[in-house]
């Protein structure tokens, strides 16, 4: 038996408990008998949120511990999941929550007309990449048109991914580091009437091949 | 609290119009309070036209999922009423989506909120695919027309006088009495229009 696996209480006596190695954050679970978390089963003391899936079922100190500053990637949102994150979530442009990672499409219907919304990323500059995709978006509208589609709106957004400077100081000189943005995120709407989903979808990735699968 | 749904068909330029309207709205009040609030209304999750004002400096609030004059009409009502009790702004744009009907959307404001000091209602058409839009989508396009109080004729700049003539005379047949402005709101719109479209 190893020490973290008992509990630590006032009346512990274990070097452990004197020295309070917060690498175990022993103070803020008790690891007995009754401990299911995979802490005390595989003793990784680095796990994050997202090894772990804390379904109703779990009882580990993070899913006690809740907070409410966590983000999508550290915690599992089931269908059982009823924390607020999951309830209100908006896919703004750029989410990158496990809904839009795993879709590259969304659909939406309202009075007849369907709105395709995709996210992907093009390698280049943003200058070339918006050229570019002016130039597809056009082509795409006579597509739908050919398809026999009414173009409603084809609307986006292209995002310079930014250069990214890095910084480091032990007291003298700041020494940099820049890596030059290489590519853009791009944000697709294409509301259309006339059309349906698969045919919509066929038209925007037949121009669009960046988009994911 | 004085509301302006703005509407029009999808891509009639209804952000284009909204950018110079909310200035123009902000710089000739003397409210000391919120002066302008907007509230958009999208198809889909993904908002695309809220970027553009928010990369403006507005500060937006979006309705997604549904259109406001049918299916989330009671989110709408709710956020009315939050903004009342909140911020109390003087004037609230509504931009509905390119296929609300904005009668409709008016409608489910007066009845839940009587005491709205006052709804107007300004319409965007399409002067280069008017004629396509009324023949393509049948029920909807011509029932926005019908619901303007002011109608706002926008890319002027992509069609003759000829056809510009033309598509006035067929606004008129579904609207006898909005006053009709030409716009090319990409190249900015005179403020003379911009203070007919808040009732000025």
């Amino acid at each position: 038996m190893h020490e973290h696996e008992h509990c630590h209480d006032e009346n512990c006596s274990c070097h452990e408990h004197e020295h309070h190695h917060h690498e175990h954050h022993h103070d803020e679970h008790c690891h007995d008998e009754n401990c299911s978390c995979h802490e005390h089963e595989h003793h990784h003391h680095g796990h994050h949120h997202d090894e772990h899936c804390h379904d109703e079922n779990c009882s580990c100190h993070e899913h006690e511990h809740h907070h409410h500053e966590h983000h999508h990637d550290e915690h599992c949102h089931d269908e059982n999941c009823s924390c607020h994150e999951h309830e209100h979530h908006h896919h703004e442009a750029g989410c990158t929550c496990e809904e839009c990672a795993t879709s590259a499409f969304r659909f939406t219907r309202v009075e007849g007309a369907t709105a395709a919304a995709a996210h992907f990323r093009m390698a280049g500059e943003q200058d070339a990449i918006v050229s570019e995709v002016s130039s597809r978006v056009q082509a795409l509208c006579g597509d739908i048109d050919a398809l026999g589609g009414f173009v409603g709106h084809v609307k986006g957004a292209v995002q310079n991914e930014g250069d990214l400077t890095t910084f480091s100081c032990t007291g003298g000189a700041v020494t940099l580091a820049t890596k030059a943005a290489e590519g853009c995120q791009i944000d697709l709407v294409a509301i259309v009437v006339g059309l349906g989903d698969e045919d919509l979808e066929k038209a925007i990735r037949g121009r669009f091949p960046e988009i994911g699968a | 609290m004085k509301i302006l749904l703005l509407g029009g068909f999808l891509g009639s330029g209804k952000t284009s119009v909204l950018l110079p309207l909310a200035k123009y709205m902000t710089e000739h009040s003397t409210y000391t309070g919120t002066r302008v609030a907007i509230i958009e209304n999208e198809i889909g999750d993904v908002s695309i036209d809220g970027i553009t004002l928010r990369n403006a400096g507005l500060s937006v609030q979006e309705l997604f999922s549904g259109c406001i004059c049918c299916t989330i009409g009671t989110e709408l009502i709710e956020g009315l009423k939050r903004l009342e009790k909140d911020a109390n702004p003087e004037w609230v744009i509504i931009e509905a989506t390119g296929v609300a009907c904005p009668g409709a959307v008016a409608e489910t404001i007066m009845e839940f909120i009587p005491e709205m000091e006052e709804i107007r209602t300004a319409v965007l058409c399409d002067a280069e695919r008017l004629h396509r839009l009324l023949r393509a989508i049948t029920v909807i396009a011509p029932q926005q027309v019908k619901d303007a109080q002011v109608l706002l004729l926008n890319k002027i700049d992509l069609v003759d006088e000829e056809r510009l003539v033309q598509t006035e005379q067929i606004l008129r047949e579904f609207n006898t009495e909005a006053p009709i402005y030409r716009i090319c709101a990409k190249e900015g719109i005179d403020d003379a229009v911009l203070a007919a479209i808040i009732g000025g």
